[in-house]
């Protein structure tokens, strides 16, 4: 058994070996407490007969002297009847036996001579007998006790080992061969209570294990597949510079999809290097992760009878709900390939919409084909359900699992013959602090476009036909560097992340140029997370090219007071308040500012023909009739100073239209 | 337990006398086993007036010490006995009682010393050996003389004999009256007996019997001081029957019953030793008048005559006084004259006095002898 079972072996032997300590020290006890209760009984008998006794013990041996044997009978059976006195008698010293018995009394306890006579008494047998029994059923208590105790060890070693021990076994047994693929049979195992909560976690895990084997396996030749393609794939991004002959729309699909596949072979290597097989739950812009299936799309079915449409404008683009991205990817080229598949006759017209809707981000994917039939509805998103023949029934239910694990729905409207629209509707989510939901052209005088690829200049200057003058265009990060140490105020950096043939990437030129707050990252690789990291760290907004289509681009800046007639740029509280009030009542649009620097901060906003009054005094020396250059140096015409001073002390510039009192009534005079 | 009071008292320096020993010769020892030390006192007075007035030699020196337990010690006068004995007398006297007499008998016969003891009639002390002496009757002969007045006044009468038997002395005597009636001379006589309970008195049964007139006198052994309970309970059951008594009523202290003794109209018998006012009795109740100014008693009687037999057994060594020498003198001498009850021989071979019993009746004004013959 040591041998076989060497744990239990030891369990059932320190036990045993517990019980039998148990045993010894019980023997121990009970002898110790047996003869512990004899002598207690014996002394607590003597203390109570060897009074009485003594209080006769001399007038008896005077009797035994005289001959009173009657009386002496008759006293000793009346106190043998009334104490718990086995015998008594008068006898010589000398007559003693040898060796005194515990039980034995002799009296008296002084008289040494052995011709003498003592009183000799012996306790009663019976109530000795009496006091031992109550000692033994003690024992016999603690002998069922033991008993119950060994049966319990056995009962624990036998239930141990057909619930615990062999289970694990079985267990170590199928680890020790599973090289040998040899398969166990869990529910044969004969498990109860926790430990059968334990088999099936490991069956569970082991369910896992295999699928994760199988997994892993994928990844590594998905791995492998992504080293080997990046090979071709750089000499195919070489040629780029090429291909300038193609129509500039083909031009910018393929090299949307170089660089697709570009990312693809990189996530996969990512994931390779990382043995990850779980992506990251992430707030997705979902116009970008959309555009990037459709363009797959197009490359898929561009020899095929396919119309993929997009039913995208300005504000599908900032739309973000978290979610799996690849997972999402994979729904919506599925849903894609149904529909083209539905169509079994003409053109496959497959529409994509992104739009919100009651707070939720809405994706459709219509199709024109043949629809879903009645009878099919219902089981659509069942695991296994599939109509296809090769078809194997998880893509819906995985597809229905995944949106609904992200909070979202999925659903359908089919009609016969007239094609399917499936809904996938998500909650939003909260922008990352890299999202840039527009461009904002109008803080800006020069536009700074860094891109390595020829196409994408096109495509801007497309995007920037109106401020083409702005914009100056660099093809390299080389080119950059020698013509900027530094970026001049009011300028506005769009560079790309991956530069070819230069050692620095997008990030590194717009650090180095210490430009980070007025720059945007304009990248195919906005997924990757070591670029969005180093983006947010900096603080570089990022856009993906693939979204460049639909975000907005704002030459002028929306928080214009269109309306506003007059600008009042005083440091004086109470003044700013009084003007306010009096415009109010006047119904005169009015935008107040304490300070030039304030003013100049938002004077984007304000138009160059707007009437702004100066304080002339605007605290710590500052002189509004000095400081008013820079207004009129911005092309700033209806210049006035308001001043709390005699008017005609106060030295009037040339762009100062006029000099006034600071009383708010001057205003209407002025419109006038 | 009773506070255990011993007194050793060293006394009595006769002068005159040349005894050439320095150690005491005479050992008189008592306890208050069963006589009580008013009564033990009564025989040491009796004692001291006989020894003293009839030691005649000169030179004897430390002749007496006298040893006395007054605890109520059942085993006291063994103790008196083997102390007496340790300081080396060569006579044992005293222990006036049956019980005090067989105790410091066997102590003393041990050592082989002359002992001789007052009054004490239990009859095993006539087989304790050549050393052992009692003044007092024989119990046979006590007996027998109790038998033959029954015959002789309640002839063909059925009697209860009444005994304690937790007393050596009435149980004694019960014993030896038992053995008698069943000798063929006395088949006539009917004696029922009866035991006094430890409260000494007597059970229901026996009371019922002595009212159903089964009964028709009593026969009382213990002690009149032990038989007072039984008196009382007599009395309070009206019974009134003649009593027969042994000598210790006249001996011993009679005022414990004599408040139920008088109201009785039956008669109560006792044997007696000492005669009051007989022609014997007259010279030592005027030495005891005169010595201690008070009349005689028959404690003091019994104390008298031992006094007088030790004084006259140190008068007869003609030599070194040893213990061999003491039993002698008293062996030679084997009977001794002018005592209180006249003359009165030992047997050699010890054992009890040879002295005539009567029975006497009592009476307000004292014991009245009786005629049976």
């Amino acid at each position: 058994m040591s041998r076989n079972y060497p744990l239990l072996f030891k369990l059932v032997l320190t036990q045993l070996g517990i019980l039998l300590l148990g045993f010894f020290i019980l023997v121990f006890v009970y002898l110790f407490t047996f003869q512990a209760q004899i002598d207690s009984t014996i002394s607590t008998l003597k203390e109570q007969v060897t009074p009485v006794l003594a209080e006769k013990e001399e007038e008896w041996r005077a009797w035994n002297y005289l001959g009173l044997n009657e009386a002496l009978l008759s006293e000793k059976n009346k106190l043998i009847k009334q104490y718990p006195i086995e015998s008594i008698e008068i006898i010589q010293r000398k007559d003693l036996p040898n060796q005194l018995r515990h039980t034995a009394i002799v009296l008296p306890k002084k008289n040494k001579n052995p011709e003498d006579y003592v009183l000799y008494a012996e306790i009663s047998s019976k109530t000795l007998k009496n006091a031992i029994e109550a000692q033994r059923t003690l024992f016999y208590v603690f002998g069922c006790v033991a008993s119950l105790f060994l049966g319990s060890v056995i009962f624990s070693a036998l239930f141990i080992f057909k619930n615990i021990y062999r289970p694990i076994m079985a267990l170590n047994q199928f680890f020790l061969n599973r090289k040998e693929d040899v398969s166990l049979e869990f529910n044969k195992l004969n498990v109860i209570g926790e430990m059968k909560q334990f088999v099936d976690a490991l069956e569970e895990m082991l369910k896992r294990n295999q699928k994760f084997e199988k997994q892993e396996a994928y990844l590594e030749l998905a791995g492998q597949v992504a080293h080997d393609i990046r090979s071709p794939l750089e000499a195919l991004k070489s040629f780029k510079i090429e291909i300038n002959e193609i129509p500039e729309n083909k031009r910018i699909q393929l090299e949307l999809s170089i660089n697709r596949i570009e990312e693809i072979a990189f996530n996969l290597l990512k994931n390779y290097k990382q043995n990850k097989n779980k992506e990251d739950v992430r707030s997705e812009e979902l116009h970008s992760l959309v555009k990037s299936i459709l363009i797959e799309k197009e490359i898929e079915y561009r020899f095929r009878n396919v119309l993929l449409i997009e039913k995208f404008n300005e504000n599908s683009y900032g739309l973000y709900s978290r979610i799996q991205r690849n997972s999402l990817k994979n729904i919506i080229s599925n849903l894609i390939n149904n529909g083209v598949e539905s169509v079994t006759e003409g053109t496959s017209i497959i529409t994509i919409s992104l739009y919100e809707s009651d707070g939720f981000n809405l994706i459709e994917v219509s199709d024109n084909g043949r629809g879903i039939l009645e009878e099919n509805k219902a089981s659509l998103f069942n695991k296994g359900f599939t109509t296809k023949e090769s078809g194997n029934g998880f893509g819906l239910y995985h597809a229905k699992k995944i949106i609904e694990a992200a909070g979202g729905k999925i659903n359908f409207h089919s009609n016969s013959n007239s094609g399917t629209t499936f809904y996938i509707t998500l909650p939003k989510s909260s922008p990352p602090l890299h999202h840039l939901d527009a461009i904002h052209l109008y803080k800006y005088d020069k536009i700074i476009i860094l891109d390595d690829d020829l196409t994408f200049h096109e495509v801007w200057k497309n995007k920037l036909l109106e401020i083409n003058d702005r914009v100056e265009h660099i093809y390299s990060a080389q080119e950059m560097l020698s013509k900027y140490k530094t970026l001049p105020f009011n300028t506005l950096l769009l560079t790309d992340y991956g530069l070819m043939d230069d050692s620095f990437d997008g990030i590194d030129i717009v650090l180095k140029l210490n430009h980070m707050h007025d720059s945007i990252l304009v990248t195919a690789r906005y997924e990757e997370q070591e670029i969005i990291e180093k983006c947010s760290r900096y603080n570089i907004p990022i856009i993906s090219k693939t979204s460049l289509s639909v975000i907005k681009v704002i030459y002028k800046d929306p928080h214009l007071i269109q309306n506003c007639n007059i600008v009042l740029i005083d440091d004086d509280k109470f003044t700013r308040l009084n003007w306010e009030m009096y415009c109010k009542r006047k119904s005169i649009s009015i935008t107040c500012f304490k300070s030039i620097d304030e003013f100049l901060f938002h004077y984007k906003n304000f138009d160059s023909i707007v009437h702004i009054f100066l304080d002339s005094n605007l605290g710590e020396n500052i002189r509004g009739e000095v400081e008013s250059e820079k207004l009129a140096k911005l092309g700033f015409v209806n210049l006035y100073l308001a001043t709390g001073y005699d008017q005609e002390m106060v030295l009037r510039p040339d762009w100062i239209l006029k000099v006034c009192s600071k009383s708010p009534e001057n205003i209407i005079e002025i419109l006038k | 337990m009773k506070n255990k009071m011993t007194s050793v008292i060293c006394l009595i320096l006769f002068s005159k006398l040349a005894f050439s020993s320095s150690l005491p010769i005479v050992g008189y020892g008592s306890s208050d086993a069963v006589l009580n030390a008013k009564n033990q006192e009564l025989f040491l007075m009796g004692f001291q007036a006989g020894f003293q007035s009839n030691l005649r030699k000169s030179d004897i020196k430390d002749l007496l010490i006298i040893d006395q337990v007054s605890d109520g010690s059942q085993l006291g006068s063994m103790k008196v006995a083997e102390r007496l004995l340790s300081k080396g007398v060569s006579l044992i006297a005293g222990f006036p009682t049956s019980h005090e007499a067989l105790l410091a008998g066997s102590v003393a016969r041990k050592f082989g010393v002359l002992s001789i003891f007052s009054g004490a009639g239990h009859s095993d002390l006539g087989k304790m050996g050549p050393t052992v002496f009692t003044t007092g009757e024989s119990m046979e002969l006590a007996v027998e003389t109790m038998l033959k007045f029954i015959r002789k006044k309640f002839p063909n009468k059925t009697g209860m004999l009444i005994s304690n038997p937790y007393a050596v002395f009435s149980k004694n005597q019960e014993d030896v009256t038992i053995q008698k009636i069943r000798q063929k001379i006395n088949q006539d006589i009917i004696l029922y007996p009866a035991h006094l309970s430890k409260s000494l008195t007597l059970s229901q049964q026996d009371i019922l019997k002595i009212k159903k007139k089964e009964i028709s006198y009593l026969v009382i052994t213990p002690y009149a001081d032990e038989s007072a309970r039984l008196l009382e309970q007599l009395q309070k059951n009206e019974i009134d029957l003649p009593i027969i008594t042994n000598s210790s009523w006249t001996t011993g202290d009679l005022d414990f019953g004599r408040r139920f003794m008088v109201s009785l109209k039956s008669p109560t018998y006792c044997q007696a030793l000492w005669m009051k006012g007989s022609k014997d009795s007259i010279p030592f109740e005027r030495l005891i008048q005169k010595k201690y100014g008070r009349p005689a008693t028959s404690e003091i009687a019994n104390g008298y005559d031992l006094g007088v037999i030790v004084a006259k057994v140190l008068n007869g060594i003609t030599g070194p006084i040893t213990k061999e020498s003491v039993l002698n003198s008293f062996k030679l001498q084997k009977c001794f004259s002018g005592l209180s009850t006249g003359r009165m021989c030992f047997n050699p071979n010890g054992g009890h006095a040879e002295k005539k019993i009567n029975f006497v009746r009592f009476t307000k004004e004292g014991f009245v002898p009786v005629e049976f013959k």
